[in-house]
């Protein structure tokens, strides 16, 4: 019985050592401690159906902000993120992309659905009204900025609009764990997002 | 490989300069945009591809300056949008602006300036629908700068990036001002956001 006792607390310490002495996941994003969880986040999908975050609890989620009249930076964005899903191959299965357009005015779930599908049809592409977009400056931290339309103020003409380009992965749990820079490379996000889906 | 192109666009650029007596801008072919001076600039334009979306639309390229002299992109034109202009995307604090430049871009003797993804570039405002194939292929711009005569370039167009043919449209037009048509054939996705 003793001598029992005594291989159960061995056998204890010993995977205790294990465990305590395993490496802690090294990440290339930006680590949240502690996660929390991920804000709300609820609007229309370009294929004018209700989408809510929540909803894909199980999956890895890539959240980021956009707008489809961009000219420079988002459709790199998009296709980088392609790129990415390609990578990870069946993995992919259980990732959530979700384009947030911070561009209510111009972008329509109409034009979201000429934009978005082009990508990959498996993308989400939200729409979402004035006041989520505002809310999102307070839950997700984002900044969006409208610049001045080019013909002057009041002007039906082509602005700009300034907003975080940041990278937001959740994790299966629901919880915001990282964080990636507008420049992150594919092969900084691949392993990251990997690690996750393997979770 | 590269330099035995590049020499011999050269050499063709300077004998169709000299034979032609004025500079060829019709080609926009590689130092054919200034007088031969040793105090002038002497610019080439390399990697010019256009990237199309609806209602705007960017165009990159590498400008080098062989010469001993500055010079600056001060204008675009087209007649294939509405507006060209010099455009710069930064990013502070996370957060993507996109900034003009009316000042345009300088082009430091000896030098370059890339215009890329995420960074320096040209936007184009309301792309007008192409005529035919060709405009469709390619997309005609007269660059205009502070000292040398304007090039034209026929930039290739690229479809929408991630859409599986972003390499539609690049092929001779590329070659016609003395880049390296292999040189930017990645992904422009992955290319530019690890330029941005």
């Amino acid at each position: 019985m003793g001598r029992r006792i005594r291989f159960l607390i061995i056998l204890c310490v010993g995977v205790g050592w294990l465990l305590g002495c395993q490496p802690a996941q090294q990440w290339n994003g930006t680590e949240l401690e502690p996660p929390a969880p991920a804000p709300g986040l609820a609007g229309l999908n370009w294929n004018g159906e209700p989408f809510e975050l929540a909803d894909h609890a199980g999956k890895v989620a890539i959240v980021f902000f956009g707008y489809t009249m961009c000219p420079d930076v988002c459709p790199f964005t998009l296709a980088k993120i392609k790129g990415i899903t390609q990578q990870l191959g069946t993995s992919a299965e259980d990732l959530a992309v979700v384009f947030v357009s911070v561009d209510p005015h111009r972008d329509s779930v109409e034009r979201l659905a000429r934009y978005v599908p082009n990508f990959n049809s498996e993308f989400f592409g939200l729409h979402l009204d004035t006041d989520q977009v505002d809310a999102l400056k307070s839950t997700w931290d984002v900044t969006v900025q409208y610049g001045q339309p080019k013909d002057g103020p009041g002007t039906d003409s082509f602005y700009y609009v300034d907003h975080t380009g940041t990278y937001f992965i959740v994790d299966r749990q629901g919880q915001l764990r990282l964080t990636f820079p507008p420049n992150a490379t594919a092969e900084q996000m691949v392993p990251d997002l990997e690690a996750l889906l393997e979770a | 490989m590269r330099f035995a192109r590049f020499f011999i666009a050269l050499v063709a650029a300077a004998l169709l300069a000299g034979c032609a007596g004025e500079p060829n801008e019709a080609t926009g072919a590689p130092g054919a945009a200034s007088p031969a001076s040793p105090t002038s600039p002497t610019l080439e334009v390399h990697e010019a591809r256009a990237q199309l979306m609806p209602d705007v639309g960017a165009v990159y390229l590498k400008l080098v300056n062989s010469g001993q002299a500055a010079d600056r992109l001060v204008a675009i034109e087209t007649d294939a949008a509405s507006s060209a202009e010099t455009h710069e995307t930064v990013v502070e604090d996370g957060v993507m602006r996109m900034v003009p430049r009316p000042e345009g871009f300088e082009i430091p003797a000896g030098g370059s300036v890339e215009l890329v993804p995420g960074g320096k570039h040209i936007m184009l405002l309301e792309p007008r629908p192409p005529r035919d194939e060709a405009e469709a292929s390619t997309l005609s711009l007269t660059l205009r700068f502070a000292t040398s005569e304007p090039i034209v370039i026929e930039a290739p167009v690229a479809a929408m990036p991630g859409s599986g043919s972003e390499h539609a449209g690049h092929g001779s037009a590329h070659d016609s001002h003395g880049s390296d048509p292999g040189s930017h054939g990645s992904d422009p996705g992955s290319h530019g956001m690890e330029e941005g």
